[in-house]
């Protein structure tokens, strides 16, 4: 139910309890056109209360104008946008109830720690004494107890990061919305930080879009995930889902690290296809549906799917042979790239996390490989990838 | 063979010592100039020009303070030996003199405040616009009569607002009229304003710059309208850029002479002028020294006020808010 | 004081007058033979700007000109800017920054007061001259004066229709009200505003309260406050109706189309004069020269056309006054016309003039 905002002439949609059936997020064919460009296209997803949603895409898909667009701070071009069952398009950002936390924080300078958790709460004229009391309680909530007399400069990045979150929540939004906050600390950091936000957001219940290109980060945090890709939405599915099932070429590239393999259908079966690569002829699952036989395809097989086989595996499993060309020791894995003869000179890389095997094979020699059949995921060919076939996507696209 | 081999390796040597010796040289005149040992003091180094203007600025000023403690004499024009502080008793027993001085202070302040009032939205907007070419033609329309110098400027203001100007034809256009702008204080301040606005501008753009705008962003989305955005954020953030426009209006205000001269129509002097008067219509330097002196006095303790009032720091804190926001 | 801050100047105007066929005529410099003076490259003479340089211009520096192969540049600092320059040359025992000063009597005065000026006695055309040109109050020839000049009260024929007001008080009336004019340090107005104040003349100036007291109800009045270009622009441009300035720069607005006229009021008129006066630390042949171009400056011929240009009885006697100027109330002709004019012993002005501008800024700066 929506209630009069405590300041005079400021109405704020406000989550109490709220109606089960009703999203408390609805984007509506929102697109959004700068000039010639369209930003983001026909854009259509709801999202449960108190779900945690990652918006995930490379930059310039058109994610950030997205989540500005739900923040009020961008119009959009076409579209609806219902917060908490109720239409925003009217609103300024200032009437929507949205906590939001920037990529570079946008902490206010001039402030001290709690003075800026204060901030949105004297803005809506909440009375002095629960300022006070929300303040400590928040301080408290991202464990800053003790440092709310800090200026902001005085505060290391993390916790920096722990106010702007708590500044975002404090007076208890609908919705948060994360722009990348994470995007600019070191890695350690940032994993830390991922799972701060993420116990924070599980204990207030509060619905959270993050927006990130980090697919680790979005892995990590969210229930759902969203793949953007030049302002369209590819995939949007619990983590598991777009990880093991990618329903198109792009976001099977796009998480993990993929070899994609150009090749032609031969014969299509119910979910499955034969396809030739090479000089050979595979199985694989059909990821993308109605392909018909002779169409170009591109075939993908996760590079920890691929194995190392000294003796010639059982039924279900396909093998071919190879040249390794390059060992990348990682740590925790070491990382092959071999090349393939038999499926056009293709490169293919691989991973050995086998901690027991301690073998490790020198540029040079020649190993079996072997995947199963249902690793094997086809796809469309896309025009734009297709010159790129062949080459494994980077596995970690962060900056 | 062996000696031939033994002369090239001991020319080779000698060569290679003969190059260290240079280099050797070269180290320690290097080392002379600038000795290690001194490297903190290096930095004041680039601070010398700047002294040394400043240094002798204020030997002009020792000179002037000595003119002004001699009173003329008016049987051979020159001044009389005696020290005195005559020219002082009578700048601050004649009542004109204080009247200039608090006609000058006031306007100042005026000027001020309308320049700032005027300079900020125009450098927010500069700042803001996502329009290249509007920001381009903003900065062009502040530039061109930045180029122009005051002495045209004012001029420029006698053709628009004088009795038969561009303004009184059009208000005799729509019946009404005429008004006279020129040649009155209002004049003087409304001059000063457009003359100063630019100084402004240029002052308030960078400290405008420094504010990410996320920081505004953020406001807004925390439930801030934009004008509680404007007085809680904008403005103490802008606070640098306003303290260090404000006081170069200020100080340029109080010590302008060509605008109450060219726009006040004689009646309208600021100190620059009464000095002007003293030295040149009175041939009496030491009562125009003794003037310059007060105008100084006056002028750095009006500034000295305004550091003291919102703290030197902030001028250096634009850096910290930097810090601040890029972590 | 007459300032003319080269950003005042108005537009040079042709100047349209029989000067130019005096210049022509033919004129013999009288050169002492024995002395066969290098020339120097140029003579530079301090100038008013305006219908004043223009005067100069045609009247003396071309044809000196014609004469010497000398050329003459006119330096437009202001009287008040270059008196602390030569000043403080001669006192430094450098060249002076000007070869000759044309400037107010009063001015030169102080100059030869505190003695930066050569003595010019040795001129031989300072034969025949008016006493007036004569300084007073000093020893020898230090200065010498050119011409006299009225400060008249000029006034536009729109706002006088009925023809010129009477009296000095006309300034004091409140229908004119912020369209009054006065030098802005009230040069020219002193003695005038005393006899309209009701005082008398013989009191300047150990009582000049009338004076101060006719300032007080002028400021009421919201003067504006010029120099002597302003005052041309101002009835140009509709800005006045009444001015004390000196006729030259009543007559030039005149000349100029604009329905200016001037009178003497009942209660007399400022007559006052200009002089010329050479700096000393000049190089021998350098003041050689200058001091041909001041006694050029007094022959018959420069003094007819400089002074018909500017309007102003010349100190030279026996000359033809401008055809516009003829019976003109603002020019003596005669010794007898002199009655009309209220004038100030320079020594009296040397001595108090600078205290007066001080009261009149006091007044008017409130």
């Amino acid at each position: 139910m929506p209630r009069e905002g405590k300041e005079v002439g400021v109405t704020v949609a406000k989550a109490q309890g709220g109606d089960a059936a009703e999203p408390m997020v609805r984007v509506e064919k929102v697109s959004k056109r700068f000039d010639s460009v369209l930003a983001v296209a026909e854009v259509d997803f709801t999202l449960e209360k108190g779900a945690f949603l990652t918006i995930l895409g490379p930059s310039g898909c058109g994610k950030t104008t997205l989540l500005r667009m739900i923040a009020g701070f961008i119009e959009p071009t076409a579209g609806e946008i219902w917060i908490h069952g109720r239409p925003v398009g009217d609103l300024p950002p200032y009437r929507r109830s949205i906590g939001m936390v920037f990529q570079k924080l946008a902490l206010f300078p001039h402030m001290t720690a709690a003075q800026n958790i204060a901030y949105p709460l004297r803005m809506r004229g909440f009375p002095r004494d629960e300022i006070g009391e929300r303040v400590a309680r928040y301080l408290r909530l991202v464990r800053l107890e003790g440092l709310g007399e800090r200026r902001i400069h005085e505060l290391s990045g993390g916790q920096q990061q722990r106010v702007a979150i708590a500044r975002a929540l404090v007076f208890e939004p609908d919705l948060l919305l994360l722009d990348e906050p994470l995007a600019a600390l070191d890695r350690k950091l940032r994993q830390e930080m991922q799972l701060e936000f993420r116990r924070i957001q599980r204990e207030l219940g509060v619905t959270t879009i993050n927006v990130t290109h980090d697919q680790r980060e979005a892995l990590v945090m969210s229930d759902r995930i969203m793949v953007m890709d030049a302002g369209r939405v590819q995939q949007m599915a619990v983590p598991e889902t777009l990880y093991h099932r990618p329903e198109n070429r792009f976001v099977a590239g796009f998480l993990g690290l993929t070899n994609f393999l150009p090749g032609v259908v031969a014969e299509v079966g119910a979910g499955r296809a034969r396809i030739r690569i090479g000089e050979r002829l595979v199985e694989g699952r059909m990821a993308d549906p109605g392909i018909a036989a002779g169409t170009a395809v591109e075939a993908a097989v996760r590079a920890e799917r691929l194995r190392i086989f000294d003796e010639e595996p059982g039924a279900g499993w396909e093998t071919l042979e190879a040249e390794i060309l390059e060992v990348v020791f990682e740590g925790e894995r070491l990382v092959y790239s071999a090349r393939a003869e038999t499926f056009g000179d293709v490169v293919l890389r691989f991973v050995d996390a086998d901690p027991l095997r301690h073998r490790t094979h020198r540029p040079g020699e020649r190993v079996r490989l072997g995947w199963r059949s249902s690793d094997l995921m086809i796809f469309r060919a896309d025009p734009d990838t297709t010159r790129t076939a062949g080459q494994p996507e980077r596995e970690d696209n962060e900056p | 063979m062996k000696s031939c081999r033994a002369d090239i390796g001991t020319g080779g040597r000698s060569d290679r010592s003969f190059g260290l010796r240079l280099l050797d040289l070269a180290e320690s005149v290097r080392a002379g100039l600038f000795p290690a040992r001194f490297s903190v003091w290096t930095p004041y180094l680039y601070l010398l020009p700047a002294t040394l203007i400043t240094g002798i600025l204020a030997i002009g000023l020792a000179e002037m303070a000595e003119t002004s403690l001699h009173v003329l004499n008016r049987a051979t024009f020159r001044p009389d030996p005696a020290y005195t502080l005559a020219n002082y008793a009578a700048v601050l027993s004649k009542p004109v003199y204080l009247r200039i001085m608090l006609k000058t202070g006031f306007a100042a302040l005026l000027v001020t405040g309308f320049t700032l009032l005027l300079a900020f939205p125009y450098a927010y907007f500069l700042v803001r616009t996502p329009h290249a070419r509007l920001r381009r033609f903003l900065l062009v329309a502040l530039f061109l009569p930045f180029l122009l110098g005051q002495v045209i400027r004012a001029y420029g203001w006698l053709i628009v607002l004088g009795k038969q100007g561009l303004l009184n034809a059009a208000l005799a256009a729509i019946g009404l009229g005429p008004v006279s702008l020129i040649y009155t204080y209002g004049g003087v301040v409304l001059g000063l304003v457009q003359y100063m606005l630019p100084f402004a501008v240029l002052l308030l753009a960078p400290a405008l710059t420094a504010i990410p705008h996320e920081v505004e962003l953020a406001s807004h989305g925390l439930g801030a309208t934009p004008w509680r955005t404007f007085r809680h954020i904008v403005l103490p953030l802008a606070r640098p850029g306003l303290v260090a426009a404000g006081v170069v209006v200020f100080t340029l205000t109080v010590t302008d002479f060509a605008m109450p001269e060219i726009m006040g129509g004689g009646a309208n002097d600021f100190i620059a002028n009464a000095i002007y008067d003293a030295f040149f219509q009175l041939s009496d330097a030491g009562m125009g020294a003794a003037l310059g002196i007060v105008l100084t006095l006056f002028a750095s303790l009006i500034v000295a006020l305004a550091f003291l009032l919102v703290g030197v720091a902030t001028l250096g804190h634009g850096a910290q808010q930097d810090a601040g926001a890029g972590r | 004081m007459r300032r003319t801050a080269p950003y005042l100047r108005l537009p040079r105007r042709r100047f349209l007058s029989g000067a130019a066929a005096v210049v022509a005529a033919p004129y013999v410099l009288r050169l002492p033979r024995a002395t066969a003076q290098e020339k120097p490259a140029e003579i530079i003479v301090r100038a008013w700007g305006g219908v004043w340089e223009e005067a100069l211009k045609t009247g003396v520096s071309d044809p000196f000109t014609e004469m010497t192969g000398i050329p003459v540049r006119h330096d437009l600092t202001e009287d008040n800017e270059i008196r602390p320059k030569i000043w403080a040359a001669v006192d430094q025992g450098r060249v002076p920054p000007i070869h000759v000063n044309w400037d107010t009597t009063t001015n030169a005065t102080k100059s030869a007061l505190r003695g930066v000026t050569e003595d010019l006695g040795d001129l031989p055309n300072l034969e025949g001259l008016l006493p007036l040109a004569k300084p007073a109050g000093l020893e020898g020839w230090p200065l010498v004066n050119v011409y006299s000049y009225a400060y008249v009260l000029a006034y536009s024929e729109k706002a006088f229709p009925e023809g010129a007001p009477e009296s000095w008080n006309a300034m004091l009336d409140p229908a004119f009200r912020k369209r009054v004019a006065m030098y802005d340090d009230g040069i020219g107005l002193f003695a005038p505003a005393q006899v309209a104040g009701g005082g008398r003349f013989e009191d300047i100036p150990d009582n000049m309260e009338p004076c101060w007291e006719f300032f007080r109800k002028l400021k009421a009045n919201e003067p504006l406050l010029g120099e002597d270009p302003d005052f041309t622009n101002w009835f140009q441009n509709d800005e006045i109706d009444l001015a004390c300035t000196i006729i030259s720069n009543a007559r030039e607005a005149k000349q100029n189309g604009i329905a200016v006229s001037w009178t003497v009021p009942k209660e007399g008129a400022t007559l006052d004069t200009d002089a010329l006066w050479i700096p000393k630390g000049l190089p021998e042949n350098e003041l050689y020269w200058a001091k041909q171009y001041v006694n050029f400056a007094l022959s018959a011929e420069a003094q007819q056309a400089w002074c018909n240009a500017l309007g102003l009885p010349p100190v030279r006697p026996g000359l033809e006054p401008p055809a516009d100027l003829v019976g003109d109330i603002a020019y003596p002709a005669s010794e007898a016309d002199l009655d009309r004019f209220l004038r100030i012993p320079t020594p009296v002005l040397v001595e108090h003039e600078s205290s007066w501008f001080e009261r009149v800024n006091e007044i008017m700066q409130g």
